[in-house]
């Protein structure tokens, strides 16, 4: 883990203004999407499609960082960086830190939930 | 456009549904305005083509069509006003660069900072005003444009019939392979899902997709024998000179046929002539068009060799889903097979036998 937060939630709370359990509603969403994302992650991993691989990295960091996951969008942007270079290196690393990376942003979306409840 | 719909509608299209959501939250903070959301594009384009609307935000990155083959298609069915944002998380030159091409009026980075997206939403939607209002005040002068437009149209019609007879007269056997991959093509776009009035314009352009043919040297465009070294080159300048013969046409389907004309030689994987491009930086209909001017070109006798069978070239084709041509086109290619046949039957080879 390094100083990139796992959630930022500034941002939402400017668009969301006061509607807290808007935002708790759009992170458990994007949980949902990030969950699907990761199976479709390790499928491209274990097919070893390193156009795949980039695709479902890319979508994993568009998606994170459009709810402030800060954290799981920078590994996923390394692993999308590594593929579009055609190169496998640090990839796998990088895909165990990724979901290592998801459990601490659930977490912190759950707290958020707890928080505002 | 329907001009009967509400005019403050933005359409947003991103197939992650969270995305959409956020986005919506944006837009309302857009005075006067209410989202449209789509996670496919490809419904988004038929809303986009029954309904009017102040701003379209779109993503790149999609499955079913990408944010640059968006901005193509919407440009494409006439609506040039309607500023258009992409949203991505690249940065490359060359996508924006291509996307400014097609058309797209602004980027902005993922993810969106609520502040300056607002800012820019506000300054697009109030330019578009201003060019309608000019519009507008044109009045009477409007009805005698679209008279114009009308006529042009009806010119373009007949410059067309013209290239397509002259191709004919230089080259019987271009004029009927032009044919076949323009009703080939029309059979796959269909397939495709794309647009009547797509469908409509590749059938029509496709026609003179080898016009460039017209400045080969005799020794060249005649030779009975396959073609060797410069000969080749000589050859494989016809996309160019077919562009450049193109050159200044404005109207759709002339148009149209200077893109088919100029990449139907380029591969998907961007090992292709003139320019190498790659995916979706081939325009769209010179993507179909390789695939039917190969099965043309593999199906047809030439003096110095028999023509493959249909399953031969099949195989070839499919052999190249990926590298030579676009998976999505290589599909549909395949399951309009039957309709492809009857076309082959009904516009014949003209080569005789050896």
């Amino acid at each position: 883990m390094g100083d990139t937060p796992i959630l930022e939630i500034s941002r939402l709370e400017e668009i969301f203004e006061d509607d807290s359990g808007g935002i708790a509603d759009l992170l458990e969403a994007a949980m949902g999407t990030g969950a699907t994302n990761q199976a479709t992650l390790r499928d491209a991993l274990s097919r070893h499609v390193l156009e795949d691989v980039m695709r479902a990295a890319h979508a994993i960091k568009g998606s994170t960082a459009n709810i402030g996951g800060n954290e799981v969008a920078a590994v996923a942007a390394r692993i999308e960086d590594a593929a579009r270079a055609q190169t496998w290196d640090g990839i796998e690393p990088a895909a165990i830190e990724l979901d290592e990376a998801y459990e601490r942003l659930r977490g912190a979306v759950r707290a958020y939930r707890a928080g505002i409840s | 456009m329907n001009a009967n719909t509400t005019p403050n509608k933005v359409l947003v299209v991103d197939d992650v549904e969270t995305n959409l959501t956020v986005f919506a939250k944006v837009v309302g903070q857009i005075p006067e305005t209410e989202a449209v959301c789509f996670t496919s594009a490809v419904k988004a384009l038929e809303w986009a083509g029954q309904n009017e609307c102040v701003l379209i935000i779109v993503d790149q990155s999609m499955p079913e069509l990408s944010g640059i083959e968006f901005i193509s298609q919407v440009r494409s069915r006439g609506n040039s006003y309607t500023p258009i944002v992409m949203i991505t998380g690249h940065s490359e030159k060359e996508l924006q660069r291509e996307a400014l091409k097609l058309g797209a009026s602004a980027f902005l980075g993922k993810p969106v900072d609520p502040v300056a997206f607002v800012s820019l939403a506000r300054n697009l939607i109030q330019l578009r005003g201003a060019r309608l209002e000019t519009m507008a005040k044109a009045g009477a002068a409007h009805a005698d444009q679209q008279s114009a437009t009308e006529a042009l149209f009806a010119q373009e019609r007949n410059t067309l019939e013209a290239l397509v007879k002259i191709i004919d007269l230089r080259d019987p056997r271009t004029g009927d392979h032009c044919r076949r991959v323009a009703l080939f093509s029309e059979a796959i776009a269909s397939k495709m899902g794309l647009s009547m009035i797509e469908v409509t314009q590749l059938a029509q352009a496709a026609r003179i997709h080898d016009i460039g043919k017209l400045s080969m040297p005799d020794r060249v465009l005649y030779k009975t024998s396959r073609l060797l070294g410069d000969e080749r080159d000589a050859a494989k300048k016809h996309v160019v000179d077919g562009t450049a013969m193109l050159a200044g046409f404005t109207t759709p389907i002339l148009h149209a046929a200077a893109e088919i004309v100029h990449s139907h030689h380029e591969r998907f994987d961007g090992t292709g002539y003139p320019a190498k491009l790659a995916g979706p930086a081939i325009p769209l209909f010179a993507r179909i068009v390789a695939v039917a001017d190969t099965f043309s070109a593999l199906t047809s006798r030439r003096p110095w060799r028999e023509a493959a069978s249909v399953s031969i070239a099949v195989e070839q084709i499919e052999k190249e889903s990926g590298f030579g041509f676009e998976p999505k086109i290589v599909g549909a290619f395949r399951d309009v097979m039957p309709e492809l046949l009857d076309i082959r039957a009904e516009v014949p080879d003209l080569v005789p036998a050896r």
